[in-house]
């Protein structure tokens, strides 16, 4: 599945510019989805590969439909029935997740990683109290009695900053704010200990200064526990704020991936670059939008060649014809362009 | 255009006169208890003609209140709202549609604001349909057809459907109705919230082309407050329900004063990968407007507050160190300390 003009011994992404060496505690290669039938299987995620190491933070990014929460989904072994794997090789701290059974799978994921959904503020018991949602997530972890279940979950509402957490516990969702109730979906995640936390979009439904506030709690969370964490956003300052490593997809795949500063000082990819021209900045300077024509395509109708080409403003005959395979263009930076090397060295 | 209106007596298209709107709430069917939630509560603005005033301030603040009350589909609680220097509520229904045609909105959602069930014709032509004095009918196909051109649509697929188009050309439609009569104020709210970051300029230029072919007047809402940057020339910050801080963007952005202006600014994520994470200024939650804190409604969050800033309510004016309009006691570009 590897270009042949790429040492199919080296792996797609080194997993460059995290905090910490070692075995990466995820490593995914060549994922592939697809939303299941009558007519055949309708590819939705497209040979992503990418690496996650402890204390890591890596960014998806990529506008809406653009396969990130299947992709998430997928590595959690959690996709919605009709949407299936169709190749590829996840990795979760060293264990291949093709190796183990259905049950020892899902054990190996859950003992390792867990998520915070795309739609979770929403997805909380509107009938049962906050804190009795989180101790039941510590159950289901660690198998603990009812009162220590109930003291884990406050230290857990603590963790996460929820002020006098022992009298909240009592509390209902809707008797919390937006901010509140992200965070007690943060507590539920973390009950699970996990060593890599994946979280889809998790400040999107949030105001700006709430968002600040969850992003932080992140940073700091990550700070102490030393997870990895996979954070899901269409937002590129969210991006740029959180990230070590930045990986952008377009249409199911990733078509760059860099760390965090090499992306946003030097993006390849001319989606990436045409995103960066799209978004005003917040220094002003009067500088004119430059977007990209057209809309992202839709599932039914992926272009041919180059998934870019139509809205492409340097798309030449091979990118309308060929799909372009992810290549090094710098040691850890790797973009999926036909003309990632020109545009490297015409820089 | 002709103004068959008094002529304003100075370049102000629409003001706002210590405008109020108050909710009911609670009580219900069984009655009981009953309180007020007060959305927009003493708010005086103008908007000046050919200008972009934009209108900021998080989830809940009043915007959309506001926004309603300015298009005069809700009435105020009190107070009042000046368009050309008329009230359209004094006005005789006649000449309240007439006045009505002057201020256009554009909605946040193009997915629920089109009638699925209508073609983008019918969508984009209903207005001419409802004024019927506007356009002669056997020239209103032609006009939608000229809507369509001006937003950018193809003309030729004016007999589609709102699902047969993206987010991005469904906000187009939707701009394309608010123009179709000829209105000189046109109200935004929200218009590019639900759009993709690529498809989201798209329409940022489109709006600003408009306003200058069409001089038109725009107050512009959002909660993005780069994207309200870009397109605005003057800003007004809200928070609950009333207006914080207010002045030219570049002097706002440069040098806010208000310490809620402040907190909101620095909470906004940039493009620039930091060296360090700022540190927060905005902690806590904005409290409920049905029972707003007494005093600045800020103070509880703020960390200059002190004794007054609980009792006495700030008002909006300018002061020694603010260079603009500034609702706080101790208005000053400095972020962090108390005041001296
Ligand atoms: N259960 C499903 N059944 C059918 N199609 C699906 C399903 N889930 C996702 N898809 C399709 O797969 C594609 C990728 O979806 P995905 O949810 O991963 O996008 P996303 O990048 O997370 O977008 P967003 O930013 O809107 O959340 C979309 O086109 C979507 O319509
Ligand atoms: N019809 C209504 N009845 C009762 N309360 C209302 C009504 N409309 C708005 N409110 C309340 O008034 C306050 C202001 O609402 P508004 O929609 O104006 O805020 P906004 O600034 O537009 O928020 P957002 O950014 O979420 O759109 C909110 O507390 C809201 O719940
Ligand atoms: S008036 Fe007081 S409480 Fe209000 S913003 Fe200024 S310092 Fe803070
Ligand atoms: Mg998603
Ligand atoms: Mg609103």
């Amino acid at each position: 599945m590897r270009p042949k003009d790429v040492d199919p011994h080296a792996p797609a992404d080194s997993g460059a510019g995290g905090p910490e060496g070692g075995t990466p505690l995820l490593a995914v290669t060549d994922l592939s989805a697809a939303v299941r039938r009558r007519q055949g299987p309708l590819p939705v995620v497209r040979g992503v590969s990418f690496q996650l190491r402890q204390g890591q933070t890596l960014v998806l990014l990529g506008e809406s439909g653009s396969g990130k929460s299947v992709t998430a989904l997928a590595l959690m072994d959690l996709l919605p029935t009709g949407v299936e794997v169709t190749g590829g090789r996840v990795e979760v701290a060293g264990t291949d997740l093709r190796s183990l059974t259905p049950a020892a799978r899902r054990r190996h994921v859950g003992g390792t990683m867990a998520m915070v959904f795309q739609d979770s503020i929403s997805a909380l018991n509107p009938v049962m109290r906050v804190g009795d949602q989180i101790a039941e997530a510590v159950r289901q972890r660690d198998g603990a009695s009812r009162a220590q279940a109930r003291t884990r979950a406050i230290e857990l509402m603590t963790r996460v900053r929820i002020p006098s957490a022992e009298q909240r516990y009592r509390d209902f969702p809707h008797e919390f704010s937006g901010g509140m109730r992200q965070r007690v979906v943060i507590a539920i995640a973390l009950a699970l200990r996990p060593r890599v936390l994946i979280a889809d979009e998790p400040t999107t439904a949030l105001d700006v200064s709430v968002q600040a506030q969850i992003l932080a709690l992140l940073a700091e969370l990550q700070q102490e526990s030393r997870m990895g964490l996979v954070l899901i956003t269409h937002d590129l300052g969210v991006a740029a704020t959180v990230a070590d490593r930045v990986a952008v997809m377009y249409a199911g795949r990733i078509v760059e991936i860099a760390d965090a500063a090499e992306l946003f000082n030097r993006p390849v990819h001319p989606y990436t670059a045409g995103l960066f021209g799209s978004v005003p900045q917040m220094s002003g300077g009067g500088s004119d939008l430059r977007p990209i024509p057209g809309s992202p395509p839709s599932l039914v109708a992926i272009p041919r060649g180059c998934p870019f080409h139509p809205r492409c403003p340097l798309a030449v005959e091979r990118c309308r014809v060929r799909l372009p395979e992810p290549e090094n263009v710098r040691e850890g930076h790797t973009v999926a362009c036909h003309l990632s090397q020109e545009i490297v060295n015409g820089r | 255009m002709v103004d068959e209106l008094t002529p304003p007596p100075d370049d102000v298209v629409l003001r706002a006169e210590a405008l109020v709107r108050h909710y009911p709430t609670g009580g219900g069917v069984l009655g009981g208890h009953r309180g007020t939630i007060k959305a927009v509560d003493g708010v005086d603005l103008i908007l000046r003609r050919g200008e972009t005033l934009g209108l900021v301030g998080e989830s809940g603040c009043g915007k959309s209140t506001l926004a309603r009350m300015f298009t005069a589909l809700d009435r105020p609680t009190s107070g009042r709202v000046l368009v050309h220097g008329v009230d359209p509520h004094s006005l005789p229904r006649a000449e309240l549609r007439r006045l009505r045609r002057r201020v256009q909105i554009v909605l946040q959602d193009p997915y629920t604001a089109l009638d699925p069930r209508m073609s983008v014709r019918q969508i984009i032509r209903e207005p001419l349909d409802i004024h019927r004095d506007l356009v002669p009918r056997r020239h209103r196909d032609e006009r939608v057809r000229e809507l369509m051109a001006m937003v950018g649509l193809n003309a030729d697929h004016a007999g589609r459907y709102p699902h047969e188009f993206s987010g991005g050309q469904r906000q187009r439609v939707g701009i394309a109705r608010a123009l179709a009569l000829r209105p000189d104020i046109l109200v935004c709210d929200e218009p590019v919230s639900a759009l993709d970051v690529s498809v989201q300029a798209q329409v940022l230029n489109l709006i600003t082309r408009l306003q200058g072919e069409l001089g038109l007047s725009v107050v512009f809402v959002a909660h993005d407050l780069s994207v309200v940057r870009h397109i605005s020339s003057r800003i007004a910050v809200m928070y609950l329900g009333k207006i914080v801080e207010t002045g030219n963007v570049a002097d706002v952005y440069e040098r806010p004063t208000h310490p809620y202006t402040q907190g909101l600014l620095a909470s906004v994520p940039t493009m620039r990968v930091p060296a360090r994470r700022p540190p927060l200024l905005l902690t806590g939650d904005v409290p409920s407007p049905a029972n707003p804190p007494s005093g600045c409604t800020f103070h509880p969050r703020c960390w200059k507050a002190d004794a007054r800033c609980a009792t006495e309510a700030p008002a909006l004016t300018e002061r020694p160190w603010s260079g603009h309009p500034s609702a706080c006691h101790y208005a000053t570009t400095e972020k962090t300390g108390a005041h001296e």
